[in-house]
Order: structure tokens, then C-alpha cells, then sequence
């Protein structure tokens, strides 16, 4: 299969003090490759604060990694992030629509999904009431709901994690299950080992701002998880 | 940029007014009442209670005080623009010009209301519509693109030298009292008049005036050098915009 994207040792500093150019560097990721291929998911795994967070930006296109490079087929990757520039003031169907089209998704498909996103949501009578009415479960169901309209090439995931009451948290998270399972490009950032193994095709590890391994998601998982069991 | 971000930038500025508008009570008629009350205050202390100036002395006042408050407020409000952006730009990424466009933007439309009042208070106040007041559009046309190029320029550059804000602040307040808002700058001679006619917002509101009160055409070379001025800052500050696009995320 063709890589979409390759990550070619690449590391992001961050600077102590106040200005970006001076002062001591942080490697928040020192020497990172993976490569993702058309379709599959990738997991990414690590304890925390390796720079998991930091990669997922890096790979976004929100910053600039200081060293190595980024290859790209020409995909656009962003992240999968709820109630993004979410306005109290405004109603829920302009919220949906400014955050949709922050996420990337053009405003004339936001328009003709409308209604479909509002029905997944589950808020059909509250849509044109402001979204500072909402409760915060109501806001999370919107959120998420919008979320599901940004169709980038590439879906980046910081944990899979439902939102809102019960009934819509399992509902959320099989829709992520089933977009991740579904024929899209997709790297995962996860804790949870046992949904990784279900997930992913291939999986891999970060140890202290470096990718130690990578290859099938069972081979590397097995190594982590040895690995984790010896140091506690 | 993408036809995207032109339409994000389009709608967010919409949804700003809108939010702005939804935060009281009165909503949209403050839009209307903000600059009647600003204008109303500069009437009473100077028509009505110094009696000052000559004739004409209240609309020429306005005329200025009002092109100025454009530029003064975007040019402001740019300073700060990217920085308060920083939650949404760790998030999606976005081209940075979105932040200070829809800050200019927003004020831009609050312009046009005060614009469009300005004129009717003059028609009352008894002056002549005059042909000059064709020029209106292309002069908002270079002030807009006066107030781009260094709000874009700034907004640029403050994040990385946040002392440029305090620094700004005092410039704008000193380029207020040199812009000739309270006096007539064609009055002055000598190096201190060519010292002024380095501001562009001399020759902006000289033009405003001109068109507005005056029934004549604008100085046409002066603002030439104010339209090479803004072209430029406007390529400078998009330069550096693109230069720092994914540096900015970083900043804290």
C-alpha cells in the first residue's frame, strides 16, 4: 500500500524563556519516523507526556517540526477535535457551521448535511436556540456531531472517548469505531492497549521523544506492554 | 488563500457582530447609538458649550474623529488579534491573516454605520451634496487597505515582541494628536509640516474632509503615496503572516 504520509526523524523543540529563537531547547520530540499508509490505522503509543500531543500537532500542520521531515502525498490531516471556536451567543446551527467550517468542511456541505447532524446530535427543537442554553451534555452531542462533518484524508485522534449522557456516549464512540474501522487513514493516540490491538494495523511506540518500534500492532503492543510490566 | 478561508473569514465576522449584538439588550441599536453618543459628546462640548471654531467646524471635527477611530480601533485591535486566537490555532490549523481580517473586517462594518450617519448629520447640519461624495467609496477602499496593511503587519509582529503593544499604544496616541484630527495641517510649514505628511493618516483624513465638506476631489498624489504605503505594509505584513504561520502555535 502507499504511504500518504512519512515522518522522517523528526523533532520538535520547544524554548525555555520567553522568546522562540533563544534560550535553552526542550525536545519535546527528539527523533520520531513512522510512516502511514493509505487506509490503515496507526496506532501511536507511549507513556505520558513522550509528545504524543506534540506529534499529532506536528503531523496537523499546526507547527513546524525544528528538525527531520514531513512527507506528505498531498492529503490534509487534522485532528478530531469537539466544539472547536464554539460561540455561547450564537445558536446551535450557526455553531455547527462556524466550527464545521474551522474544521475544514466546506460551508455548502455543512448547509445540505444540516439536518442529518442535527438528527445524530438529537437536537432538533434546541438548533436555533443559542448554544449558551445548552446543557453541557447537549453542547458535547452538537460538538461531536459537528466534528463528524470535518472529512479529512487524514483523521487524527487523541483518544477515543464518547461524549455526552450514556445512550449518547456509546453511540458516539461506535461512530469512531466504525470511521476508524471504515477505509480512511488513520493514526491513533491511545492509552487503552486492549482497543488498540482491536483497531489498529500497525502500531507504533515512543519512548521519551523517540519512536523506539514500529510494526504490527500485536508485535509492538507485546514489547510495550513487557516492557511496561518490567519497569513498575 | 483557499476560497474556504475567505468564507470562514466572511462568516466569522458575521458571527462576531451577531455575538456582539446578542450581548445586551438593545443588540443592534448600539451599532447606531455608540457613535451618535460619540459624536454627540464632541457636539455639545465644542458647538454648544465652547462654541468653538468657525463654520463647519463640528463636521470638519467629526469628519476626523471618526476616520481616525477606524483606524485607531483595527489597527488596536490587531495587536492582540493573533494571541487571543491561540486556543483555536493549537487546535485546527488555520492561516494566520484569519485572526487580524476578521478583527479589521468587523470594524469595518461598525465604520460603515458611523459613515452613514456622519453623512445624514451632515445634510441636516445644512451642507450641499456635492458630486465629490462619489469619491466615497474608493477612499474607503485605500483607508481599508491603509488599516490591512499595518494591522497585518503588526498583528504579525506583536506576538513575538509583545512590547510592540505598549509601544503601539503611544504611537497611536501621538499619531492621533499629528493626523490633524483637531487642527488644519495644510496651516503648517517648514520641516514640521513635511514631518506630518510622513502619516498617512494626515492625507486620508485631508481626502475625507475634502470629499465630504469641501465639494472637491482629493489630492490625488498624496494619496498615491498613501496607496504605495498600505500595498506595501499589506505584502510585508502578509509575508511575515506566512513566514511565522506554524511559529505562532508555539508561543506562550
Amino acid at each position: 500500500m502507499n504511504p500518504v504520509l512519512t515522518l522522517e526523524n523528526v523533532g520538535v523543540a520547544y524554548r525555555r524563556g520567553r522568546s522562540p529563537w533563544r534560550g535553552e531547547p526542550y525536545w519535546a520530540l527528539r527523533d520520531v519516523s513512522l510512516t502511514l499508509r493509505q487506509g490503515e490505522t496507526l496506532g501511536v503509543i507511549g507513556r505520558n507526556g513522550v509528545g504524543k500531543t506534540t506529534l499529532l500537532r506536528v503531523i496537523a500542520g499546526i507547527i513546524e517540526p525544528d528538525k527531520g521531515q514531513i512527507r506528505n502525498s498531498g492529503v490534509s490531516a487534522s485532528m478530531l477535535s469537539l466544539q472547536v471556536g464554539f460561540v455561547p451567543l450564537l445558536t446551535g446551527r450557526e455553531n455547527a457551521i462556524l466550527s464545521g467550517m474551522l474544521l475544514g468542511a466546506p460551508k455548502n456541505r455543512l448547509e445540505a448535511h444540516m439536518e442529518e447532524l442535527v438528527a445524530f446530535a438529537e437536537l432538533e427543537e434546541f438548533i436555533d436556540e443559542p448554544v449558551a442554553s445548552y446543557s453541557a451534555g447537549m453542547r458535547a452531542r452538537l460538538g461531536f456531531s459537528v466534528a463528524m462533518q470535518a472529512d479529512p484524508d487524514v483523521l487524527l485522534i487523541d483518544e477515543v472517548l464518547g461524549v455526552g449522557d450514556v445512550a449518547f456516549r456509546k453511540k458516539s464512540s461506535d461512530e469512531i469505531h466504525r470511521r476508524i474501522r471504515s477505509n480512511r487513514s488513520v493514526i491513533l493516540v491511545s492509552h487503552n492497549i486492549g482497543m488498540m490491538r482491536d483497531l489498529c494495523d500497525r502500531v507504533v511506540w515512543i519512548e521519551k521523544g523517540v519512536s523506539k518500534m514500529q510494526g504490527k500492532a500485536g508485535q509492538v503492543l507485546d514489547a510495550y506492554e513487557a516492557a511496561t510490566r518490567r519497569s513498575s | 488563500m483557499t476560497p474556504h478561508y475567505w468564507q470562514l473569514i466572511l462568516y466569522k465576522t458575521r458571527a462576531d457582530l451577531k455575538m456582539e449584538a446578542a450581548r445586551g439588550y438593545m443588540g443592534m441599536l448600539w451599532w447606531v447609538l455608540e457613535p451618535v453618543l460619540y459624536m454627540g459628546a464632541f457636539y455639545i462640548i465644542f458647538a454648544v458649550a465652547l462654541q468653538r471654531g468657525g463654520e463647519n467646524f463640528v463636521p470638519w471635527l467629526l469628519t476626523g474623529l471618526v476616520a481616525w477611530k477606524w483606524f485607531d480601533t483595527s489597527v488596536r485591535m490587531s495587536l492582540t488579534a493573533i494571541m487571543s486566537g491561540k486556543g483555536l490555532m493549537s487546535q485546527v490549523y488555520l492561516p494566520k491573516v484569519f485572526f487580524p481580517a476578521v478583527v479589521i473586517l468587523k470594524n469595518s462594518v461598525k465604520f460603515l454605520v458611523t459613515l452613514v450617519l456622519l453623512m445624514a448629520f451632515m445634510l441636516i447640519y445644512g451642507l450641499p451634496l456635492s458630486w465629490s461624495w462619489l469619491a466615497v467609496l474608493p477612499l474607503l477602499g485605500l483607508q481599508l487597505l491603509l488599516i490591512s496593511g499595518v494591522g497585518l503587519t503588526f498583528a504579525a509582529l506583536t506576538p513575538l515582541w509583545p512590547d510592540l503593544k505598549l509601544l503601539m499604544n503611544n504611537v497611536l496616541m501621538l499619531m492621533f494628536f499629528l493626523s490633524g484630527v483637531f487642527f488644519d495641517v495644510s496651516q503648517l510649514h517648514g520641516w514640521l509640516a513635511w514631518l506630518l505628511s510622513l502619516n498617512p493618516m494626515v492625507h486620508v483624513i485631508q481626502a475625507w474632509r475634502d470629499v465630504l465638506l469641501h465639494g472637491q476631489w482629493p489630492d490625488m498624489l498624496k494619496l498615491s503615496y498613501v496607496l504605495i504605503l498600505s500595498l506595501a505594509m499589506l505584502a510585508l505584513g502578509q509575508y511575515l503572516l506566512k513566514r511565522w504561520d506554524r511559529l505562532y502555535p508555539r508561543l506562550a
